[in-house]
C-alpha cells in the first residue's frame, strides 16, 4: 500500500460524493465492513440497477459477496479485481477499489470538461454554416478553373510535337557542370544577400520598435507626472481667490440692488408718462368740449338775437348776420337798446359761468391726480423698501 | 479582509497537484503527479513548464531552501527539497535538475522542511514513523524519532532547537538535545494531517480529520479551537509575519486571524487543497489541489484606522483612504504590489517590493518615497516624529516622515525575521526590542543615534512590550509569559521593573499621556498613571480602575487614542469603549506644571484615583504642597505628616534625601545623607529599619555615634528578650561603655541640628 494511492483514493471518493469521510488510517488494520460498504456504494454508483448480495456477516457470505462483486465489475466494466486482495480488506484492497473509483472519477472529470465546452456548441454551429457557404463559392471557382486549365493543357500538348525536337537537342548537348555550379552558387549568394538584408531590416524594425516603446513609456510617464501635477495644481487655491470670491459676491448683491432700483425707477417713469398722457387727453377733450359749448352758446345767442329782430327765415341768415354784425359794429354803442344790451350782458355772463366752473373742476381733478400720484409713489417706495 | 482568488485556466496539472512553493515573491512553482514542474509568474501571468521529473518520482511535498537575508539582492531561493512516495527525497535546482537523490525512509516520505532562517538542516518525516535530520548536502545527522505510526506532519520551532511532529491524534514537541524530555499532548479527536509553527508569532496551528483546526501557544496551551468544518483539514500555513493563516480542506479555503477567528471562507471547486504556501511578503497564497488546479489567493481589503482616517487596501495595488470628517475619499494607485500598510499619527506608510511611500494627511497625491534595498518588509511601527521599518535584508531602519533615514539599528542579538509587532516598540526617543535569542532580555536603543542604551534583564520570557508615548519620563511596560505586567522607567534614570498587574494578556499606552490600558481575562483595566508606583507603591490599587462593560473572554487592546479604547474580542469583533476624560486632562496640567488647575480638577472630579495620580506625580516632581493636598484627599495621614516634616527641613539636600527615603530608595537616601554630611540621619535611618549591622558599620566608618548604635541595639534586644549574637556588636559592647543619658543628649543635639 502506498500513501499516494490512499490519498488519491480518499480524494476521489470525496469528489464522487461518498457520504462519510475516509481516514488515512482506515486501512492500516483490515476493515472488511468498510471495504464492503465502499464496494457496494461504488457498484451502485456504476449501475444503480445492479443487484448484489449485501450480506457480509459470515465468512461464506463475504466470499460470495466479493466474488459476485468482482464478477459484476468484470462483465459490466471490464475491470479485473483481485478477489484475494479485496478480501484482505487492507491497503492492498484500496488498490483494487482505486480501479473502480478512478474510472468513475475520470468519467466525472471528462464530463466536467465537456460541460464547459457545451456552451460553445451553438456558436460553432453558426460558424459551420457560414463555412459551408464559403466552401460552395470555392467549389464553383475551382470548377471554372478546371476547364480553363484543361484548355490550356490541350494547347500545350499540341505544341509538344514541335518542342520534342528542341528537347532532344538540349538533352544531347554536353552538360557544363562548372557553369551550372557557378550559376547555383551565384543564386545561393543572391539568396543569402537577400536574407541578410531582410534580417538587417528586421533588426532595424525591432530596434525601432524598442525605441518607440521606450518613447511611449517616457511619454506615458510624463503624462502621468503632468496629470499628477495638474491634480495638485487644481487642488492649489491662488491667494487672491478668497478675496475674488468675496468681491464677486458683493458685486452680485450690489447688482441686484441696482436692478431693483432701476426697475422701480422705470416703472415709476412709465407711470408718470401714462399719467401725463391721460392728462393731455383730458385737456384736449375739455378744450374741444369747451369749443363746442362756445359754438352752441354763440348759436343760441344768435337765435335769440334773431328772435328779437324778427327774422325767422334761414335764407336771410347770412344777410342778417352781416347785418347784425354790421349793426353791431356800426351801431354797437349807438343803437344799443335795453333789451339787446340786456340780452348781451346776460349772454356774456352765461358764457363766463360755465368756464369758471370748468376751471374749478379741472383744478379739483388735478388735485386728485396729484394725490393719486403720491399714493402710487408711496406704494412703489413701499415696494422697493420691501425689496430691500 | 478576504482572499481574492485567481484560478488560471491553463495552470492545471493533468493529475493531482501535490506540492507548491515560492522561489521569489512573484514566482510560484507547482508539481503534480503528472511529473511536470510548472512556474507561474505573478507579474506577467505567464506559465512556464520548467522541467519534467523522472517517471518514477511521485512528489508529496517540496520546501524551498530559505533565501539568505542580509544579501543585497532580493531574497531568492535557488533550490528545493522534494519528497517522494518511494522513500527518497531529492534536492532539485531551480531549473528542475535533480542534484542529489537520497534514500531517506521506508515507505513514502511525507514531508521535508528546511530549518529557518539559514537552512542549515533538513527535516524529513515519513510513513515509517521516522523523523530524521539531514545536513544541507543530504548526509544523515540524526534519527530524531522512531514512531510506530506514520508522521503526517512535522515542523521546526522558531529557533530551530525543537521539532514539532504529529503522532496520530497527539502533537509532540521534541527538543534536539538527546536527553531532554519531549512534551506531548492530545490535540485532536482525529488524525492530525497538518501543522505549522509561526516563527514570528510563536504559535502552533494544527488541523486534522476531526474537521477542526486549533491554535496553540508554544507551550501547548489551547488558544482557539474551530467549529467542525465540512471536511478534514488537509493543509495549514502561517503568513511570514504571523498575523494570519490559511486553512485548506476539501473545496475549502479559509483565511484566519492568528487568534483563530475566520476572516473569509472560499469554496473553489477544485477538490481537496493538499498544500498551501505563502509568498515571502505574505500577500499571496498558492494552493495545490486534488483536481490538479493551482489557485492563487491574494489578500485584499486590509483595513487600517486612525482617528478619522480609514485606509482600505482595495486591490493589489490600490488603496482607498476615507476621511470620516468630511466623508471625502482619496484613491491611491501604485505601480507595484502593496506589501504592508500602516496608518498612524496622520501618516500613511505603504511599502511595495522596492519602495516605501509616505503619504501625509495633508497631501495624498505626492508621497515621500524611500527606496528599500529589496527584501521584504515585515513590520512597520510609527511614532510621532518618525517610523521604524523592519526589512529582512537591511535590518531595522528608523526613517523620518520627510524620508530621511535617521538611524539604523544593528545588533547580533536581533533576528530580523522573527520580530513582530508585540515585541518591538517605538517612541519619539527610544526603541525597545526583545532579544531574539534570549527572550528574557529587552534591549533599549536610542532612536536618533541607533546606539544601544541599556538592556533590561527579566526573570521570565517576555511576551509583549510597549513604550509610553508621552513627552515626560519614558516608561516601558511589558508582560512576561506568566502574564504579569511590569512597568519601569527607561532612558534617563532607569528603575527596577515593578509589577502592577497579573493575568494581563494585552496592553497599550495612551497615544499622548502616561495612561495604560490592559486586559485581564474578562476585564479591561486602566492604570491612570503607572509611573507613580516608582514613588509610592501604595497608590497602585487607587490608580487601577476597572472599566465597566461586558467584554467577553480574553479581549485584546488594539489601540488607545485619546479617551477611546479599541478592543478586539476573541471572536474577532471590534468594540469601542472609553475611559474617563479626567486622567488625560490631569496629565496635561501636570506636564505643563499647572498644579493649581490640577488640584481644582481633582476637586471637581472627586475621584480617589485622580487624587492618587496627583499625589504620586506631585511627590515625584517635588511639589510638596500639592502632594500634601492630594494625600489628604485620600486620607493618607502618615504620608502627610512625613511630607510636612520634609517641608519643614532647612537644607535642600536633606529634603531630597528624605524624599528618596519616602520613595523607598534606601540606598540612594543613605548615600545622599552621608554626602550632605548628615551621618547621624543615615545611621538613624538604618536603626529604624533594624539594619543594625549597617548602622554600626556607618558609625564606625565615620567614627561617630558608635555608642548610640550600641545603646539602641541593647534596648532593642532587651525588648525582644534575646541575646547578642552578632560578633561585631559583642566586640564593641566590650570596648565601649554606654551612658544612656549621654546618648539621649547627643541624639537631641543632632535632631536640633537638622531643624
Amino acid at each position: 500500500m502506498s500513501y499516494r494511492e490512499l490519498r488519491n483514493f480518499t480524494e476521489m471518493m470525496q469528489t464522487l460524493g461518498y457520504p462519510r469521510i475516509i481516514s488515512m488510517e482506515n486501512f492500516r488494520e483490515p476493515n472488511f465492513t468498510l471495504v464492503a460498504e465502499i464496494l457496494i456504494w461504488l457498484i451502485q454508483r456504476y449501475d444503480p440497477t445492479a443487484e448484489i448480495v449485501t450480506d457480509v456477516d459470515t465468512e461464506q457470505d463475504r466470499v460470495l459477496f466479493i466474488k459476485s462483486a468482482a464478477q459484476f465489475m468484470s462483465t459490466k466494466a471490464h475491470i479485473k479485481l483481485n478477489t484475494k486482495k479485496l478480501y484482505g480488506a487492507d491497503g492492498y484492497a484500496v488498490k483494487e477499489l482505486l480501479k473502480i473509483s478512478s474510472l468513475l472519477y475520470s468519467a466525472m472529470r471528462s464530463n466536467d470538461d465537456k460541460e464547459s465546452k457545451d456552451s460553445n456548441v451553438a456558436s460553432s454551429f453558426h460558424s459551420s454554416l457560414t463555412n459551408k457557404m464559403t466552401d460552395l463559392k470555392a467549389c464553383r471557382q475551382l470548377a471554372s478553373e478546371i476547364t480553363t486549365k484543361g484548355a490550356s493543357l490541350y494547347q500545350l500538348l499540341g505544341q509538344e510535337v514541335d518542342l520534342r525536337e528542341a528537347r532532344h537537342t538540349a538533352i544531347s548537348r554536353p552538360v557544363d557542370i562548372d557553369s551550372i555550379e557557378k550559376g547555383i552558387e551565384r543564386s545561393i549568394e543572391a539568396v543569402n544577400d537577400e536574407t541578410a538584408r531582410m534580417k538587417q531590416r528586421m533588426d532595424n524594425a525591432a530596434s525601432d520598435e524598442k525605441t518607440l516603446e521606450i518613447k511611449i513609456e517616457k511619454k506615458g510617464q510624463e503624462l502621468e507626472r503632468n496629470q499628477k501635477r495638474l491634480k495638485t495644481l487644481e487642488n492649489v487655491r491662488p491667494a487672491f481667490m478668497d478675496e475674488y470670491e468675496r468681491l464677486e459676491g458683493d458685486l452680485k448683491q450690489v447688482y441686484e440692488m441696482y436692478m431693483e432700483k432701476f426697475r422701480n425707477l422705470s416703472y415709476l417713469e412709465q407711470q408718470l408718462e401714462d399719467q401725463r398722457k391721460v392728462e393731455q387727453d383730458m385737456a384736449e377733450e375739455r378744450e374741444s368740449s369747451l369749443l363746442e359749448m362756445k359754438m352752441q352758446l354763440q348759436q343760441e345767442n344768435r337765435r335769440t338775437l334773431n328772435d328779437t329782430m324778427g327774422v325767422t327765415s334761414q335764407d336771410s341768415m347770412v344777410d342778417m348776420e352781416s347785418k347784425s354784425r354790421f349793426i353791431g359794429n356800426m351801431t354797437g354803442e349807438g343803437i344799443a337798446s335795453d333789451d339787446g344790451s340786456a340780452s348781451l350782458s346776460t349772454g356774456s355772463r352765461e358764457d363766463e359761468d360755465p368756464l369758471q366752473d370748468m376751471q374749478e373742476e379741472e383744478e379739483d381733478e388735478e388735485e386728485e391726480e396729484e394725490e393719486d400720484d403720491e399714493e402710487r409713489r408711496e406704494f412703489a417706495e413701499g415696494d422697493s423698501d420691501e425689496d430691500f | 479582509m478576504k482572499l481574492k482568488l485567481t484560478i488560471p485556466k491553463d495552470l492545471k496539472h493533468s493529475d493531482v497537484a501535490s506540492s507548491i512553493g515560492w522561489s521569489t515573491t512573484s514566482q510560484l512553482y507547482s508539481i503534480g503527479d503528472d511529473h511536470i514542474i510548472f512556474r507561474w509568474d505573478l507579474k506577467t501571468n505567464e506559465k512556464t513548464e520548467v522541467a519534467k521529473l523522472p517517471k518514477d518520482v511521485y512528489c508529496t511535498d517540496v520546501h524551498w531552501f530559505p533565501g539568505h537575508p542580509g544579501k543585497k539582492q532580493a531574497t531568492q531561493s535557488e533550490s528545493f527539497a522534494l519528497a517522494c512516495t518511494d522513500g527518497r527525497f531529492l534536492l532539485v535546482s531551480k531549473t528542475g535538475r535533480v542534484e542529489k537523490t537520497v534514500d531517506g525512509h521506508k515507505g513514502a516520505v511525507l514531508g521535508v522542511r528546511w530549518a529557518v532562517p539559514d537552512g542549515s538542516a533538513l527535516l524529513t518525516f515519513g510513513e515509517d514513523g521516522a523523523v530524521k535530520i539531514w545536513s544541507k548536502t543530504g548526509m544523515l545527522r540524526t534519527v530524531l524519532v522512531q514512531n510506530a505510526i506514520p508522521v503526517y506532519a512535522a515542523c521546526w520551532s522558531p529557533d530551530s532547537n525543537q521539532v514539532l511532529y504529529t503522532s496520530g491524534k497527539t502533537l509532540i514537541i521534541k527538543p534536539l538535545q538527546p536527553s531532554s524530555k519531549p512534551s506531548v499532548w492530545k490535540a485532536h479527536d482525529g488524525i492530525i494531517l497538518a501543522i505549522d509553527w509561526s516563527s514570528t508569532a510563536g504559535l502552533i496551528i494544527s488541523g486534522g480529520e476531526d474537521r477542526k483546526y486549533k491554535v496553540w501557544d508554544n507551550y501547548g496551551r489551547l488558544m482557539y479551537s474551530s467549529m467542525q468544518n465540512d471536511g478534514p483539514i488537509t493543509s495549514l500555513s502561517w503568513t511570514p509575519d504571523g498575523e494570519l493563516f490559511a486553512v485548506g480542506g476539501f473545496n475549502t479555503l479559509r483565511l484566519c486571524d492568528k487568534a483563530g477567528w475566520s476572516h473569509s471562507l472560499d469554496k473553489p471547486q477544485c477538490g481537496t487543497i493538499f498544500k498551501l504556501a505563502w509568498s515571502d511578503d505574505g500577500t499571496n497564497v498558492g494552493c495545490a489541489s486534488g483536481s490538479g488546479q493551482i489557485i492563487i489567493g491574494s489578500i485584499v481589503g486590509r483595513r487600517n484606522e486612525w482617528r478619522h482616517l480609514e485606509a482600505v487596501v482595495t486591490d493589489e495595488n490600490s488603496i482607498t483612504v476615507r476621511n470620516a470628517k468630511n466623508d471625502s475619499k482619496e484613491y491611491i494607485i501604485l505601480n507595484d504590489r502593496i506589501v504592508k500598510v500602516s496608518l498612524d499619527w496622520g501618516h500613511l506608510i505603504v511599502t511595495t517590493g522596492s519602495q516605501c511611500n509616505v503619504y501625509s494627511e495633508r497631501n495624498w497625491t505626492i508621497p515621500v518615497t524611500v527606496d528599500l534595498r529589496g527584501g521584504v518588509v515585515n513590520l512597520i511601527k510609527q511614532a510621532e516624529r518618525f517610523f521604524l521599518v523592519v526589512e529582512v535584508s537591511t535590518g531595522i531602519q528608523i526613517i523620518s516622515y520627510e524620508g530621511r533615514i535617521v538611524s539604523t539599528i544593528k545588533s547580533s542579538a536581533l533576528q530580523v525575521d522573527s520580530l513582530n509587532t508585540h515585541i518591538v516598540s517605538l517612541s519619539n526617543d527610544t526603541v525597545a526590542i526583545r532579544d531574539s535569542r534570549d527572550h528574557k532580555i529587552i534591549r533599549v536603543y536610542d532612536a536618533v543615534s541607533g546606539r544601544e542604551l541599556h538592556d533590561v534583564q527579566h526573570k521570565h520570557d517576555i511576551e509583549t512590550l510597549d513604550l509610553s508615548r508621552s513627552n515626560s519620563q519614558r516608561c516601558i511596560s511589558f508582560t512576561d509569559k506568566n502574564h504579569d505586567l511590569y512597568v519601569m522607567q527607561v532612558l534617563k534614570n532607569v528603575t527596577a521593573p515593578i509589577s502592577i498587574g497579573s493575568m494581563v494578556t494585552s496592553m497599550s499606552w495612551n497615544n499622548q499621556y502616561d495612561v495604560l490600558v490592559g486586559t485581564q481575562d474578562k476585564k479591561v483595566v486602566a492604570w491612570y498613571c503607572p509611573p507613580v508606583v516608582g514613588t509610592d507603591i501604595d497608590l497602585l490599587p487607587l490608580i487601577t480602575v476597572e472599566l465597566n462593560g461586558v467584554y467577553s473572554k480574553n479581549p485584546k487592546v488594539v489601540s488607545f487614542i485619546g479617551n477611546h479604547v479599541t478592543l478586539r474580542r476573541s471572536d474577532g469583533a471590534i468594540i469601542m469603549t472609553s475611559i474617563s476624560p479626567f486622567p488625560c486632562v490631569l496629565h496635561q496640567h501636570m506636564l505643563t506644571g499647572q498644579w493649581n488647575s490640577a488640584v481644582k480638577l481633582c476637586r471637581v472630579a472627586k475621584d480617589r484615583g485622580l487624587w492618587a495620580c496627583l499625589a504620586g506625580m506631585a511627590t515625584s516632581m517635588k511639589e510638596l504642597g500639592t502632594a500634601i493636598i492630594a494625600y489628604s484627599a485620600i486620607n493618607e495621614v502618615d504620608k502627610i505628616r512625613y511630607l510636612k516634616f520634609i517641608q519643614g527641613l532647612s537644607s535642600n539636600e536633606l529634603r531630597l534625601a528624605e524624599l528618596a527615603l519616602f520613595c523607598r530608595q534606601l540606598q540612594a537616601a543613605e548615600s545622599m545623607f552621608v554626602q550632605a554630611g548628615f551621618v547621624f540621619r543615615a545611621i538613624e535611618m538604618n536603626m529604624e529599619l533594624f539594619q543594625w549591622e549597617r548602622a554600626l558599620d556607618l558609625a564606625i566608618r565615620h567614627k561617630t555615634h558608635v555608642d548610640t548604635v550600641l545603646a539602641f541595639r541593647q534596648k532593642y534586644l532587651e525588648e525582644i528578650d534575646s541575646k547578642e549574637t552578632v560578633k561585631k556588636f559583642q566586640q564593641y559592647t566590650e570596648k565601649i561603655a554606654i551612658d544612656w543619658d549621654k546618648v539621649i543628649a547627643k541624639v537631641t543635639l543632632e535632631h536640633e541640628k537638622i531643624k
